[in-house]
């Protein structure tokens, strides 16, 4: 049987080693939490860069390289969405596309994205999926180029209430712009990302609108 | 089991072959299959690995008298868990794309049973040198079969090493070896070919060569 002293050793270890240890974790994180923070903002701006078919110029991808392309070619703006709530996006100083974020619920937790338009000919021109936790080789396949491609240069309609239907991978029938391959063996992912896409769509349509307008 | 080893060369040394924690203890598996698809993410992860180990061997042992029986394992996973925060830290602040390639794996250094293994086998009651050889040999004897593994992966399936182009673009690639499956297929053969030599006199002798 452990005597008080016993537990009282074991409750005095555990809490000075876990002290110990969880400061210097928290002490990691907080003086590189800066350097983390800008790694974040050029991994963003490079997939809008991406997003807009821009390249810098020098063609190599170094934090620089893509803080200053950023800066020479996109403009940051702001609107209001049907909720209400302000929007930021991003349109190019040259060129017609606009890329939006959007962010939704997964399977697992928040997916998070950039989603670019061309707004004079109401499509979609392209997506990523900058942030998820999906199951790796199932769900976590939405960060693949193969899938991402499948959103590329597709039609938005002008009347269906849903804009496009995720579909079982394969399934996808050639003259039915609003259908989509999903990933096999990840349903509940492609499910979210067939709500995630269609309500960033509904919700930027009005902004897309104005922006579409000479 | 071997008799306990005296030196810290011995610690060492039968990490890399005769007690290899992946092919003769059979520990670390999944991450085996999981990363040796490429071989720079391979390399990446087993100095992970190989820090974690030898790093959580010697604090464990370091701490080995003080720390109440009940709680061993507790305070083990606390270490070990700890060293692979920092490790993540590292990589997200210094080579963010690693540090996304790489993606979960990182983080499930803290479950490799290559770890926990030997910190509860050996460096609970061993002195703190003899533990940290002992890690630092099983995270080499580990990063041995991976990259061994991932030396063929990588080039029969997208023709390169380390993303440097060594076969002809005219090779067609062999996409199995890209997908988790051809992890499984080459650790048996690997486990095979190291089991067959090892016990290659077993046979013929009677009893172990």
């Amino acid at each position: 049987m452990t005597g008080v002293a016993e537990k009282t050793h074991i409750f005095v270890f555990t809490l000075i080693v876990t002290a110990f240890f969880g400061f210097i974790v928290s002490g990691m994180d907080f003086l590189l939490k800066e350097r983390k923070e800008m790694n974040a903002l050029v991994a963003d701006q490079r997939v809008i860069l991406q997003l807009f078919g821009l390249k810098p110029q020098n063609q190599e991808w170094t934090g620089e390289s893509i803080l200053g392309t950023f800066a020479q070619n996109v403009i940051v703006a702001s609107a209001t969405d049907p909720a209400l709530q302000t929007v930021s996006y991003f349109r190019q100083k040259q060129g017609r596309l606009i890329v939006f974020p959007f962010s939704g619920r997964g399977f697992w937790d928040t997916i998070k994205g950039y989603i670019a338009f061309d707004a004079e000919n109401r499509k979609i021109a392209g997506v990523d999926f900058t942030k998820h936790n999906e199951t790796p080789g199932l769900g976590g396949r939405i960060s693949e180029q193969s899938f991402k491609a499948r959103f590329a240069d597709r039609k938005i309609s002008n009347t269906a209430k849903t804009f496009f239907n995720i579909v079982p991978e394969g399934s996808a029938r050639p003259d039915h712009n609003e259908e989509i391959d999903g990933l096999t063996g990840a349903t509940e992912t492609s499910r979210a990302v067939e709500t995630l896409i269609n309500d960033a769509i509904r919700n930027y349509l009005p902004i897309l609108e104005k922006e579409a307008k000479p | 089991m071997s008799p306990p080893p005296i030196t810290g060369h011995q610690a060492f040394k039968r990490m890399i072959w005769d007690e290899n924690p992946v092919f003769v203890q059979i520990l670390g598996i999944c991450s085996a299959l999981a990363v040796t698809n490429l071989v720079k993410n391979t390399f990446v992860m087993c100095l992970g690995l190989t820090f974690t180990t030898a790093m959580s061997c010697l604090v464990v042992s370091l701490l080995r008298k003080h720390t109440p029986r009940q709680v061993r394992m507790m305070i083990q996973v606390l270490i070990i868990a700890s060293f692979v925060i920092v490790i993540k830290i590292l990589l997200d602040a210094f080579l963010p794309e690693i540090s996304s390639q790489l993606g979960p794996y990182v983080g499930l250094i803290i479950t490799n049973c290559i770890v926990m293994g030997r910190c509860e086998a050996f460096a609970a009651s061993n002195a703190p040198w003899l533990a940290f050889l002992d890690g630092l040999g099983a995270g080499v004897g580990y990063s041995m079969v991976l990259l061994a593994i991932s030396l063929i992966r990588e080039p029969l399936g997208m023709g390169t090493i380390f993303g440097f182009e060594v076969l002809s673009p005219q090779w067609t690639r062999w996409n199995m070896m890209v997908i988790a499956p051809s992890g499984f297929f080459m650790l048996a053969i690997f486990l095979w070919i190291a089991n067959w030599y090892q016990n290659r006199g077993l046979s013929r002798a009677g009893g172990k060569a």
